[in-house]
């Protein structure tokens, strides 16, 4: 009977900007005791049928040389199926896909409103390896099936017999093996996987004159559509964070083996985040993730790659996406991009960088994404991360909105009604802030400028701010 | 009060997954395809009961086809939610032999229209662990407390299908917290309370029924761990259910009625008429 393709993939990847240090969702294997720091990694998964390019950053703080990855690989890979990739092609990717923020302006009650959008999240990217080998290799069980430079990697394809042996190979060749990883590797030479060993060749990189490591990208022909996260969490410290980007022809991606959930979008918050978003969003990530017990992968973004509204970046050209392995994109030359008319209708389209909206591209190039945010470790995410492709193509984003007050002081009966209105609707923002990050209200409201004797950026001056509203008055007009 | 009908008791409780789904966990589950769904089968099931059969309308049987489909199945357009309730009640009444149906109605809809198109699919993991639990011990509260007919064959299946996952733990040397884990899936709770006990597309007789249960466990295995397929559960039964009216000649037994009472009072006549 003919063999059925094996195991998928533990995919670490190491993109070094020697300052910060992220995780990554494969198996760090660090040459000395130097203390490396996992904490986030993004994985871009092109797939379609079995076909599946995977491109690994990691955030990395470290010297190259002391950097090595293993990887567990279904199959064998030939030179032609490693490549390294450009690390802006992840950031475009991230800066397109990442939760934003959408501001609005009230106009005077008389008047109109201004709109602009920001975007709010934006990670770094990074990317490292190295190998070593042995020739003592074939005593231990372990058998080096293959041997690359790559950019500025020195690759080896590794097959072993058992764990144990692997593990004395690793660490005889200078490689800090984790307690408990050996049976995790046990786990995936039983299933047949072969190892993807990368380390830096300095030279390579200093020939190729880049101070950092780039991402890795691997091509590969499997069934299985899962991400390998067990190795990871057996060296980390705490829990660890995961950004994936699908890329897809059908529609969204989803997890099959935990809940994927949506976050929170679309509420109103009080302006003053504008300054602190970032720390809004982590607070809200972590509150969200303590509110589904650890247990859930999040879904942060999922659109047609051809248009956005609003845009925190600009959509992926067909030749970036080309490089990122979207092998079913044909045509290299940049999508044609229309830009949506501005409407003006608070509430609705937002506007983006630089105050565009991108409307549907005629004929695009089919590629849907799907970003997904986990918080993982080894007691809540037992099992490798497995995923199918949906026929899902509802569009999702994560879209917060500022309204800023009009701070005008015009009498009429319409201002008197509008700070009335921003009353509550500030009451409501302070609550859903409050519910959403866990933050003290109290806090939060001096912080609005709404507690007597402050004076925050959205205090509401006008006439009838205080407690004793007189509600009736328009009662019976 | 004691329901003579177990129907009730799966409405009841697949309706309480829906409506907690619904309102409480935030699913992709839109009001449009479950109104869809619900109404299609019921309407269904009326017609070919009433005009293709020319019996009373079994409503029970098309609310339960009707919920695990609202329940299981996931479509871009209500159409694909009609077309597959339509489906699973057609096939009830369509596909038989001997005047039993072959497929579990949910089962056929489902895994037809998921091998048909890309635009129907299943989301088999969106319940957590916590509602799964509870869920799995208010199912087997209600397998046993209305001694459903088909209890055995559910017990056979999950223990097979555990069985399998734990042994492949060990054998890997993996930690339990995995076949536990992937034991926690909302597809797999409904498959073994509502889908494969259905006692109208089961073997008539206990011992190809066990076997049936372990067979369709084995190929849900086979297919999740050598070819990688999700819901393997659903995909074992279909491929599997047309081997039912094979076992039943093979392996003569009474048929199963919903309401035994009928029968034990039909029996009780003809003993009489006959002594």
């Amino acid at each position: 009977m003919k063999r059925l393709i094996p195991y998928l993939i533990l995919l670490a990847t190491v993109t070094v900007t020697p300052l910060a240090a992220k995780a990554f969702c494969g198996f760090y294997v660090a040459k000395a005791d130097t203390k490396l720091f996992n904490k986030a990694s993004k994985v871009v998964m092109v797939r379609d049928g079995n076909r599946t390019v995977l491109t690994m950053a990691n955030d990395y703080q470290g010297e190259p040389k002391e950097f090595a990855i293993v990887v567990p690989v279904p199959t064998m890979l030939e030179k032609d199926q490693i490549h390294v990739a450009n690390p802006a092609l992840i950031d475009h990717l991230d800066s397109y896909t990442a939760p934003r923020l959408v501001e609005y302006f009230d106009e005077n009650p008389c008047n109109r409103r201004v709109y602009k959008a920001m975007s709010a999240m934006s990670m770094d990217a990074a990317a490292p390896a190295g190998a070593a080998r042995n020739e003592a290799a074939k005593k231990l069980g372990v058998t080096i099936e293959a041997e690359y430079t790559v950019g500025e990697y020195d690759i080896l394809i590794l097959s072993a017999k058992e764990s144990s042996g692997l593990e004395t190979w690793l660490t005889d060749n200078g490689y800090k093996i984790p307690s408990g990883a050996s049976e995790v590797l046990g786990s995936y030479i039983r299933q047949n996987v072969k190892f993807f060993v990368a380390k830096v060749n300095l030279e390579e990189q200093s020939k190729l004159g880049f101070n950092f490591l780039r991402p890795l990208q691997i091509a590969f022909e499997s069934p299985k559509f899962m991400l390998p996260i067990r190795l990871g969490t057996v060296n980390a410290n705490g829990t660890q964070d995961l950004f994936v980007f699908a890329l897809t022809k059908t529609g969204r991606v989803e997890s099959t083996n935990y809940r994927t959930v949506k976050l929170p979008e679309g509420m109103d918050l009080p302006a003053y985040v504008k300054d602190d978003f970032a720390n809004f969003y982590r607070d809200m990530f972590s509150t969200q993730v303590k509110k589904e017990d650890m247990q859930a992968v999040f879904l942060e973004y999922a659109w047609d790659m051809s248009w956005c509204d609003p845009c925190a970046a600009d959509p992926l050209s067909n030749s970036e996406l080309k490089e990122l392995g979207v092998f079913w994109v044909e045509d290299p030359t940049p999508m044609p991009v229309y830009r949506k008319p501005q409407s003006g209708q608070p509430g609705q389209v937002g506007n983006a960088w630089g105050g565009s909206a991108i409307a549907p591209v005629p004929a695009a190039a089919n590629v849907y994404v799907t970003r997904l945010h986990v918080r993982y470790d080894a007691e809540h995410f037992p099992e490798d991360l497995m995923f199918q492709e949906t026929g899902n193509r509802e569009n999702f984003q994560a879209r917060y909105v500022l309204r800023h007050p009009w701070q005008g002081s015009d009498q009429c009966p319409e201002a008197n009604s509008y700070r009335e209105e921003l009353k509550r609707r500030q009451t409501k923002e302070v609550e859903t802030l409050s519910t959403l990050t866990g933050w003290e209200v109290d806090s939060i409201e001096r912080k609005m400028g709404l507690h007597p004797g402050t004076s925050g950026a959205q205090s509401n001056s006008g006439s009838n701010g205080s407690s004793g509203d007189k509600w009736w008055k328009d009662l019976w007009r | 009060m004691r329901l003579k009908d177990a129907r009730y008791f799966q409405i009841a409780v697949l309706g309480s997954l829906l409506c907690y789904g619904f309102f409480f966990l935030g699913l992709d589950l839109t009001s449009q395809h479950i109104l869809t769904t619900l109404t299609t089968t019921l309407c269904s099931q009326y017609i070919f009961d009433r005009y293709y059969l020319g019996q009373k309308f079994e409503y029970k049987s098309g609310l339960i086809t009707g919920l695990s489909l609202s329940l299981l199945l996931r479509s871009n357009f209500f159409y694909f939610s009609a077309l597959a309730a339509f489906l699973a009640i057609g096939s009830k009444f369509i596909i038989r032999v001997n005047g039993k149906h072959v497929f579990n109605p949910a089962n056929f809809g489902i895994i037809t229209l998921a091998l048909l198109c890309e635009e129907a699919w299943l989301s088999p993991a969106q319940w957590g662990s916590t509602t799964l639990l509870a869920f799995y011990l208010i199912c087997c509260g209600m397998l046993v407390t209305t001694k459903a007919a088909r209890i055995d064959l559910c017990l056979v299946f999950f223990a097979s299908y555990a069985g399998l996952l734990f042994q492949r733990a060990l054998y890997l040397g993996d930690p339990l917290s995995i076949p536990l884990h992937q034991l926690q899936s909302g597809a797999l709770l409904i498959f073994s309370c509502f889908m494969i006990t259905d006692p109208r597309v089961t073997p008539d007789a206990r011992l190809p029924r066990l076997l049936f249960g372990v067979a369709v466990a084995l190929l849900a295995y086979y297919l999740r761990f050598k070819l990688y397929w999700n819901n393997t559960p659903l995909y074992a039964l279909y491929f599997l259910s047309p081997l039912v009216p094979i076992l039943d000649v093979l392996f003569k037994a009474d048929r199963f009625e919903w309401l035994k009472e009928s029968i034990s009072q039909k029996n009780m006549k003809l003993i009489k008429e006959t002594t």
